[in-house]
């Protein structure tokens, strides 16, 4: 059996990935330890540096040699620490909130506005007036609710409170707080229309003007909303009106890496132009191929009106096509990594965005296994090779992003492989059309329908057939939940796969299907002990109550009257779904009797109009629940267990009873201020009850 | 080629092995959807009826021992400490007062089993001494007097406003709401139709449902002469289809029967059923 080297993964070729990774783990504990003082890491590079220096020239003994890579790992790893810490904006200290007085006017800039239910925008704050004070300039960004919708560009001035953004408030809902966090917003208000005013309005910038302009055209060149949809999601990266079925289709056909510009876009472009250039030996015919490339890869960022995505992955495309110029021989790891370098060190946040996270993984997952899969078959002829290039593309990037997506989405679609047959050859084209379609509007307008039909015609036929395709039987396996140890664990499998497939140790394929039954017995652990567990959950329900008592798949759902369906469903239903709900029973609290039992779980619910139930050993033994400002006086009442106040009442008597409770040392929970709070059960274990189990967590 | 033999030339324990570990996956994967089978559902809990709990006297309870003055009392009237005097909680005193000071008034004795804090035992105890006067002919318009007790079914198509809020768990905004709707309708055609008013909570229906009963409706609708606002301003219908029927009613002559909506494509059939006991094709 021969032994094969690897052509690829040569660490010795590959220096940057090799500080890049103390860099990458240095990032988020910047954010995660607040605590730690910013002294540390400080020290921590300032050791590191000096200590690689001193290392650098002298001979160093053996039984050092490992030293200096330590050093280098340790500065890089404080480096990425402290970029991440000082990205962050409370270290700032001119962030706007320092200046939070009340009273305060703000001056602001409207960087983005979205309608929805309701108006939402993001205004980069510029000066602080405290009043009777001097303006001050101040720096940062944040989220302001206003009444009428305001316009990017305009500058207001405007006077506001603000809050931090909230964490969220059941389980499975959105981390909008996360969200928002890795923006670099923190903070949120309301502004009524009394309360701002428009100082003036700044000009978009040029290129956002004309993409916007661009937009519009677009939407009344292609008339289908499903058609221009799509045209501007894939070529302008405007998603803003995509329909919600049309969004459901490309997510459950595996498709939706195409909506978004990123680095495959921008890497079939590379492709079809480094294609172009094949014969040629000499040096100048290279750089000339280089810079063709690059103009191609910049001026189709420019055209699409430069959003974030394609500007990060035309810069590393860049980096790659440098790289490549610079040393044929580069290994373009390297490249890849000295791109993610640069851009992690101009915001070290796009750590955190899906967007980068999925762009990176595509693309590592392109020129790792892309290579592998392409030898396996000659085709017979040029143009069946460019498409058995795009197919081998396709799949090498949806298997890399695959278990990132599962672990995001909860679900997989399992024909993936048969809509990348689809819509990757077909991107190359769109885009195309896309980019005519815009030329043509300059040189020959009045050709300008040719490309708009074609483009109907071709996006109209690729939605029919992912429609088809998403209608096939089983064609999304859903609600398929992923704990964190077996997302690292399927990555480390691909790596191995990557690894044996290069080296052709197929013998190690075993270990292999070992990894995959190691992420598949933890989340069947995962799910065990999620169905197994006796779970109350009480919900942040507005005004409402809602209170779920869930039991291997059996639920009984105590709730107030008025709660809708549909606001039942947006609060509970994904946690429900979780737990594998099959049999479920409502009460409703003004029918139900104050004492209740519940499996394991034995409490009061207090509600107005019930006598108070005020037996001998006072209150139940696990929880005593308040709903709807129920007219009780709590120090009357020997309080056992937990007292949970849900947000069916009001503040004034919240904050009433919190007081006493404090006074009586009794546990008081605040549904409003902390959000949902599940309780569980162990019915496994000899410990009985073990509560609050985590504020609105997950398991 | 040299490498597709090495990568088809699994030993036999390798085989196994292997095999092994492909089953385990598979069943690791789509265990936890067999969970139910060995780990079965237990029983639902009892759901604890209403009011199964005793009230205790403890020396600092809130509500007094009922002491034993009792005097016939007017509730839109009788002052704080009358009805305190009466064995009322001071917390429910001043709840029928602050109810009275916004507006509301007792017009029959069971308004005031209606007080949240008043407790059953309570009511039972004052209701003989309850004396409110006869109101005048205030009414409303479609009261009918003989249905004043809350024993007997309330016609959906006649009942007034009060009637409705004899009804336990309606009060003067669901009735309210409930009237327009009728009107808008022109009447009920089925005890169903009140479930369908707008902002009714299900339990409430439910419950009020034993006690309706239907009369025939007050309003038709004449879809040969009707005009095109009087057809839009119905709930079941939209502008959009009141002007589609009015237009085809134009081309193709009036309707003779059910049969001749049929065609029409904007009228789903759903709507059309809804709107049959209604018509009138005169």
């Amino acid at each position: 059996m021969e032994k094969r080297a690897s052509r690829q993964f040569n660490w010795k070729e590959m220096p940057m990935l090799r500080l890049l990774l103390p860099f990458l783990a240095g990032i988020p504990m910047g954010v995660l330890f607040p605590e730690v003082p910013s002294s540390i890491p400080f020290w921590g590079m300032g050791v590191g540096a000096i200590g690689s220096l001193m290392l650098t020239r002298r001979k160093i003994p053996y039984s050092l040699r490992h030293v200096y890579a330590l050093c280098c790992l340790l500065f890089w790893l404080c480096a990425g620490m402290n970029l991440s810490r000082q990205h962050l904006a409370f270290e700032w200290a001119d962030y706007f909130i320092h200046q939070n007085h009340p009273g305060e006017e703000w001056i602001g800039k409207v960087i983005e506005t979205s309608d929805g239910s309701f108006q939402k925008a993001i205004v980069e704050i510029q000066e602080a007036w405290c009043p009777g004070e001097e303006g001050r300039r101040v720096k940062g960004r944040a989220l302001i609710y206003p009444e009428d919708p305001l316009e990017t560009g305009q500058v207001i001035l405007f006077q506001a409170e603000f809050q931090p953004i909230p964490a969220k408030r059941n389980p499975m809902d959105f981390d909008h707080r996360r969200y928002r966090f890795f923006q670099n917003i923190h903070h949120q208000a309301n502004i009524r229309n009394g309360q701002y005013q428009v100082i003036r309005k700044e000009p978009l910038h040029k290129l956002a003007a004309w993409r916007n302009k661009q937009i519009a055209l677009w939407k009344k060149l292609l008339k289908d909303q499903a058609v221009y949809s799509v045209a501007t999601a894939m070529v302008l990266g405007y998603k803003e009106d995509l329909p919600e079925e049309v969004r459901a289709t490309y997510a459950q056909t595996g498709a939706s890496h195409v909506l978004a510009v990123s680095g495959l876009h921008v890497g079939l472009i590379y492709l079809l132009l480094t294609g172009l250039f094949r014969k040629g030996n000499r040096k100048i015919v290279h750089i000339a191929n280089t810079m063709v490339c690059l103009t191609g890869i910049w001026g189709f960022a420019l055209l699409t009106g430069a959003a974030p995505s394609v500007i990060r992955a035309a810069t590393m495309f860049s980096f790659i096509l440098v790289g490549k110029q610079m040393r044929r021989h580069i290994s373009i790891f390297n490249s890849i990594a000295a791109s993610a370098f640069f851009l992690l060190i101009v915001n070290p946040f796009w750590l955190f965005h899906i967007g980068f996270q999925l762009s990176y993984l595509a693309v590592l997952g392109i020129v790792i296994f892309q290579p592998l899969w392409y030898h396996l078959w000659i085709p017979p002829n040029a143009i069946l090779e460019k498409i058995w290039t795009l197919i081998t593309v396709s799949l090498a990037a949806q298997l890399s992003t695959l278990p990132l997506t599962l672990y995001y989405f909860h679900q997989f679609p399992a024909y993936f492989w048969l809509s990348g047959l689809i819509v990757v050859p077909a991107a190359p084209f769109i885009i195309g059309l896309g980019i005519l379609m815009v030329l043509f509007q300059y040189i020959w307008p009045a050709a300008t329908w040719i490309p708009a039909f074609l483009l109907n015609k071709l996006i109209g036929a690729v939605n029919w057939i992912l429609v088809e395709i998403q209608h096939l039987p089983k064609s999304v396996w859903q609600d398929i939940y992923l704990p964190g140890a077996s997302l690292l664990l399927l990555f480390m499998g691909i790596l191995l796969l990557a690894w044996i497939w290069e080296l052709h140790r197929w013998r190690n394929l075993p270990a292999l299907l070992l990894i995959l039954n190691a992420a598949v017995i933890v989340r069947f652990h995962a799910e065990a002990t999620r169905y197994l567990r006796e779970k109350m959950v009480v919900y942040y329900a507005s005004r409402e109550t809602l209170v779920d008592y869930i039991n291997r798949g059996t639920m009984i759902t105590l709730k107030s009257d008025s709660l809708s369906v549909g606001k039942e469903e947006q609060i509970a239903g994904a946690f429900r779904k979780q737990h594998r709900v099959k049999t479920h029973e409502t009460w409703y609290i003004r029918e139900t009797g104050a004492h209740v039992k519940l499996g394991d779980f034995e409490g009061h619910i207090l509600y107005p109009g019930r006598p108070e139930p005020v037996s001998p050993t006072g209150t139940g033994a696990d929880f005593t629940l308040l709903c709807n400002n129920p007219e009780v006086s709590i120090e009357e009442i020997e309080v056992r267990g937990i007292l949970i106040a849900d947000a069916s009442n009001w503040r004034g008597n919240i904050h009433r009873w919190k007081e006493i409770s404090r006074q009586k040392g009794w546990t008081f929970v605040d549904i409003r201020e902390k959000g949902a709070i599940i309780l569980s059960a162990r019915r496994s274990f000899p410990s009985k009850l073990r509560f609050p189990e985590k504020n609105s967590g997950t398991d | 080629m040299k490498k597709k033999s090495v990568f088809f030339s699994f030993s036999r324990r390798e085989r196994f092995g292997t095999t092994l570990l492909i089953f385990s996956f598979l069943i690791f994967w789509f265990l936890p959807d067999f969970l139910p089978v060995f780990f079965p559902a237990p029983p639902l809990p009892e759901r604890p009826a209403f009011q199964q709990f005793v009230h205790l006297e403890t020396p600092d309870s809130v509500a007094p021992a009922p002491p034993d003055t009792l005097f016939p009392f007017n509730p839109n009237e009788a002052s704080e400490d009358q009805l305190i005097l009466l064995g009322l909680s001071q917390k429910t005193a001043g709840t029928i007062i602050r109810y009275r000071e916004k507006g509301g008034k007792f017009r029959k004795k069971e308004d005031l089993a209606r007080i949240y804090s008043l407790s059953d035992a309570d009511y039972q105890r004052l209701e003989p001494y309850i004396d409110i006067p006869v109101s005048g002919s205030k009414g409303e318009k479609r009261a009918s007097p003989s249905q004043q007790s809350r024993n007997l079914p309330i016609d959906v198509n006649q009942a007034g406003s009060e009637e409705w809020q004899t009804l336990r768990g309606i009060g003067p905004g669901y009735a309210g709401r409930i009237l327009k709707f009728r009107d808008k309708l022109g009447g009920f055609t089925s005890i169903e139709q009140i479930g369908e008013t707008y902002g009714l909570p299900d339990s409430v229906f439910q419950q009020i449902k034993p006690l309706l009963v239907l009369s025939p409706v007050f309003r038709t609708i004449p879809i040969n002469r009707i005009t095109e606002e009087e057809l839009a301003a119905h709930p079941y219908l939209s502008r959009k289809q009141a002007h589609v029927i009015l237009l085809f009613r134009e081309n193709h002559g009036g309707f003779k029967s059910l049969d001749d909506l049929k065609p029409i494509r904007v009228l789903p059939d759903s709507t059309l059923q809804k709107l049959t006991p209604y018509l009138t094709f005169e």
